[in-house]
């Protein structure tokens, strides 16, 4: 059917209250970035607790005009208050550690403001009261339009405007600027950088309050807010260019007319649609639209640096005790204890790739999930659609992995730093939204079911030995190329790129190498995983199977070899007996990631080495 | 004082209504698995949860199983259907656990009914609308006490048709539902029912957004510029508040009739208060208005205890544990296909009456109601209700058969 002209400047217009709403959150984000360098998750949280105050606020102070608009005031203030003590408390003490940590532990301030804000409101979703006299809806070209979207979009021209002035017309802004620019040249003017970041997050703070408390009149206020807004404002800052303003402007515009004509043409791929521009942005602009490669860089992006030595005589000894305790396990322990011990096996498979890549890889991806997954649904896809035997999909799915790693690899590896983990990130979820949004092939969230093991692995003890082989063959193959002339090379592009490449390593074609090695392995557990659990599902795409294997190797330390297993064998266990018992599980496990961030950075392991064996050096 | 009359009030319920010389049970205790949506979707899963404690208190206090009380062993699935899957492999391996029950969203339920056919333990599903849970994905192990999206559609369109007769012919209609089986399986069975009721329909949109992320305005407008006639929604929670905010205000529902089975359940209208639209086809749940002796004495049991009225969970787990008390008795076992049997044969008493599980495809029999949003003291309320009959609105035998062979070839 044709599109009329009033219908066209309908969907226009709803394209850019939806890009109005984005702007002030993203803005908020992207100005804290410009200055501080950090990615920060929980300002998604922000963006949440400014709806559920302003909420509170709005049943105190009434819904007429000067209430309303009262309560999203002092709401917006009170989360700038809030954002204040988390940056005096919190993200100052992690300035320095490397960019993936520090994504890291802001993802686990969200997930702790997730209990917290559970608590306090309970988890029924809460309706607002519309906006006083913008509840209605004006006539455009005879077609019905809200006023209060007309309003929204109004009112972000003002913070445009507004933001300009500050950034342009006041000493503040100047300083904001030369931070931006260059923090340590700052730093020698004697600037006092602490309260020009302190304030910059309260003033980015306000915004993520203001724009939660706006959704009020639009939206119930959830529990799901702060995970929705998130991942759409990176998608935003990421494509307009980390820390510039304009940029911001511009792709939140895009974003949302993307999603508002995408609509029409693509109903079922909506979520696809934003990774999808995001992904082409990256790859034709590194950097995003208005963005500067990062120059003055605070924080180290090294997880890991210097030598690996292989275990020493002793550690052997204990490695071949406990595989051998493994190998006799069967005889101790019931079917439950079987099952969790494969699970534990295929999670520190995944997890020893996850720190292939990224400790001696020195590729900081923050979407390893993508591999996992991969492997899992190729082995789902393979079972269903070709009936393949349980042999041929294990032998497939790193094969497809590879294929992915091979794909989404060659763009990844020209990219660098916060744009690199942006990037893994955003292809992770376009695989997870295609999974997700794909229902005639995928499922879509029903996923797979009936990917049972082949007959003779279907009793538990045998798929216990089968795990055991395949989990055990991958994590001592993984550990071997740290060792052969490859994994030097890996190692010596990490520490010295430069170095390296003027010795003739070509940097690029070993970390895109790497990714596939990792990918495989990554690959494999998936499968793995599939099996164990007879069905597949998107979540073994999303983030969170990122960030189990990213907190195991955490658990154990980045910069040593046995930290993933240790971590692996530690955080099962904890989730397993924890989860169940507790109700703040979230509120948990973003306290220990916190924790070993601030306090642990490395981790069980390391400490323990530092500790008692001198490194040879 | 208003207590303390409506505990003295429960406790002369109570004496009135167990049996004199019931002594309360003290064997060992026969475990029922519950694996529900416990964190995500608390507003459903705490009053089914409540109710089905209720009913085992009940049992128990009268003699439990032979002797034996029951328990029910809970565990939070996250609305994840791989976790699901893994704790009833905990529960099963661990403690033993031999017949499962779950209030959960259709995706955790399809994955926990293929596990139960697997290790042949029964399944009984309290709260998915999705029919492929009994048809086209349907197993001999799972058991659904809930009525369906076909039922529902059957029943709703039934009504809409008798209202406006002939004008609901041949007209354009859009649908909207999220993207995963819920949507997908009851929008099937919309298009089913319009064509088996010769409406002629002309399908002209439809939208797939997320569960919980609907871009509400863009949305709107590209269903308005259908211009449809006839809306199927079947939004839910957060996404029905602001489809319903959104529609309101760019005009969708003038002059249109709305379909939409799940609008008028007390939760949805517990979010939406004064805002709740009027005029919408639906089925619900008029807790406060049904005056069939069962149900007002479960009611009133259930206020007794918590103070507050039992919701549309609460009743389809309530009607769940009364199931597997009778198959346990009439089994005299707790062996899984000897339950399995018995559950396929037992009548059990609900507070809608005496039930059984159809054969063909094991849904389990009884009343709904259906009728039309309104207002009511400034919030929603099902009004113009009438009682309908699942049996009433199923497809046909061979329709079900066909589809049950189909999902049984796959596997």
């Amino acid at each position: 059917m044709g599109w009329r002209l009033s219908f066209f400047l309908i969907q226009f217009l709803t394209g850019l209250s939806s890009a109005a709403v984005l702007f002030l959150v993203a803005s908020g984000l992207s100005l804290i970035f410009g200055v501080t360098r950090i990615l920060n998750f929980a300002h998604g949280s922000l963006y949440m607790l400014g709806a559920f105050i302003s909420y509170t606020l709005v049943q105190h102070l009434g819904d007429g005009v000067l209430g309303f608009w009262g309560s999203l005031l002092l709401a917006s203030c009170a989360t700038a208050a809030i954002g204040t003590i988390i940056e005096i408390l919190i993200l100052r003490r992690i300035y320095h550690v490397p960019e993936l940590f520090q994504l890291l532990a802001t993802f686990a301030l969200l997930l702790v403001f997730q209990d917290i804000t559970l608590h306090i409101w309970g988890p029924e979703d809460l309706l607002g009261p519309q906006a006083p006299s913008l509840s209605g809806s004006i006539e455009i070209l005879g077609e019905a339009f809200p006023t209060y979207d007309l309003f929204l979009i109004g009112l972000a021209g003002v913070v445009i405007t507004g933001l300009y002035l500050l950034l342009f017309k006041t000493r503040w802004g100047v300083l904001l600027r030369a931070a931006t620019e260059d923090r340590e040249m700052l730093a020698n003017l004697g600037v006092n950088q602490k309260w020009l970041f302190t304030s910059v997050f309260a003033l980015g703070s306000f915004l993520a309050g203001l724009g939660g408390a706006l959704q009020l009149p639009r939206e119930s206020v959830s529990l799901s807010m702060d995970m929705n807004v998130i991942i759409d404002v990176f998608v935003v800052i990421v494509i307009g260019g980390l820390g510039s303003l304009r940029g911001t402007v511009l792709s939140a515009i895009i974003v949302g007319l993307v999603r508002a004509f995408g609509i029409l043409i693509f109903p079922e791929i909506t979520l696809v649609l934003l990774f999808l521009i995001m992904a082409i942005v990256l790859i034709f602009k590194p950097h995003g639209l208005f963005g500067k490669a990062e120059d003055s860089v605070i924080a180290s992006s090294q997880l890991a640096s210097g030598a690996l030595c292989p275990a020493p005589k002793w550690g052997r000894t204990l490695a071949v005790v406990i595989a051998a305790g493994l190998l006799t396990l069967p005889l101790f322990v019931g079917d439950y204890g079987l099952v969790l011990t494969s699970e534990i096996m295929i999670w520190a498979l995944f997890a020893v790739s996850l720190h292939f890549i990224m400790s001696p890889g020195g590729v900081g991806v923050f979407g390893h999930a993508l591999y996992f997954g991969l492997g899992a649904y190729a082995t789902a896809l393979l079972t269903k659609y070709l009936a393949v035997t349980m042999p041929v999909a294990l032998l497939a799915s790193p094969l497809a992995a590879i294929l992915g790693a091979v794909l989404f690899g060659w763009f990844c590896v020209r990219s660098q730093g916060m744009y690199l983990a942006m990037l893994t990130f955003a292809f992770a979820q376009m695989v997870w939204a295609v999974a997700f949004q794909w229902y005639d092939v995928t499922g879509g969230d029903n996923g797979m079911l009936g990917i049972w093991p082949a007959e003779w692995a279907s009793n538990k003890t045998a798929f216990y030995y089968m795990t055991y082989a395949l989990c055990g063959a991958g994590i001592l193959l993984l550990r071997s190329f740290i060792f052969t002339p490859f994994g030097y090379a890996l190692r010596a592009v990490r520490d010295q790129s430069k170095r390296a490449e003027a010795l003739g390593l070509n940097a690029m074609r070993l970390q895109w190498i790497g990714m596939g090695v990792a990918g495989a392995f990554a690959g494999l557990a998936g499968s793995l995983f599939a099996y164990s659990k007879g069905s597949v599902f998107p979540t073994s795409l999303d983030i969170h199977t990122t960030l189990n294997a990213f907190v195991m190797v955490m658990i154990g330390g980045f910069n040593t070899l046995t930290g993933p297993l240790v971590g692996s064998v530690i955080y099962i266990m904890l989730e397993t007996e924890i989860s169940r018992v507790s109700e703040v599980w979230r509120l948990l496990l973003g306290s220990i990631i916190l924790a070993i961030v601030i306090f642990f950075p490395q981790g069980l392991v390391g400490a323990f080495n530092k500790r008692f064996i001198k490194v040879k050096e | 004082m208003k207590k303390i009359s409506a505990l003295l009030l429960g406790l002369s319920l109570i004496a009135l209504t167990s049996p004199a010389l019931a002594a309360p049970a003290t064997g060992e205790p026969i475990k029922i698995g519950d694996i529900s949506m416990y964190s995500k979707a608390p507003e459903y899963a705490n009053p089914y949860k409540m109710a089905v404690d209720l009913a085992v208190s009940e049992i128990n206090a009268d003699g439990g199983i032979n002797g034996r009380p029951l328990e029910v062993v809970s565990r939070d699935s996250r609305m994840d259907p791989g976790e699901a899957v893994k704790l009833a492999e905990e529960l099963f391996a661990r403690d033993k656990v031999q017949i499962f029950m779950n209030c959960d969203s259709s995706a955790a339920t399809l994955a926990l009914s293929s596990w139960a056919m697997r290790n042949k333990i029964p399944l009984i599903d309290t709260n998915s609308d999705a029919d492929s849970i009994i048809w086209k994905h349907g197993n001999d192990y799972v058991f659904r006490t809930i009525f369906g999206g076909y039922t529902q559609m059957s029943a709703t369109i039934k009504m809409a048709k008798e209202q406006h007769g002939d004008k609901l012919k041949g007209k354009r209609w859009v649908t909207i539902a999220p993207n995963y089986e819920y949507g997908h399986s009851i929008i099937d069975a919309a298009k089913l029912v319009a064509t088996e009721q010769n409406l002629d329909p002309q399908w002209v949109a439809e939208q797939w957004p997320a569960y919980g992320k609907l871009d509400a305005g863009a949305t709107v407008a590209a269903l308005k510029h259908a211009k449809p006639d006839v809306i199927v929604s079947l939004m839910l929670n957060d996404d029905l508040v602001k489809f319903v905010r959104e529609g309101h205000k760019r005009g969708l529902f003038k002059d249109t009739i709305v379909i939409s089975p799940p609008l008028a359940i007390p939760e949805h209208f517990e979010q939406l208060k004064n805002e709740t639209p009027v005029g919408w086809y639906s089925v619900g749940f008029p807790v406060g208005e049904i005056d069939a002796p069962a149900f007002v004495k479960f009611r009133e049991a259930f206020k007794v205890r918590y103070n507050e009225p039992p919701s549309t969970t609460g009743l389809y787990g309530y009607n769940g544990v009364q199931a597997i008390a009778a198959a346990l008795r009439k089994a005299g076992s707790t062996d899984p296909e000897m339950v399995r049997n018995a559950l396929e044969e037992v009548r059990f008493q609900t507070p809608l009456g005496e039930q059984h599980f159809r054969k063909i495809d094991r849904q389990a029999t009884g009343t709904f109601w259906v009728g039309v949003s309104g207002l009511k003291g400034g919030k929603g309320a099902l009004t113009n209700w009438r009682v309908e009959k699942i049996e009433d609105h199923a497809p046909s035998d061979a329709w079900i058969l066909e589809q049950r062979t189909n999902a049984n070839a796959m596997k």
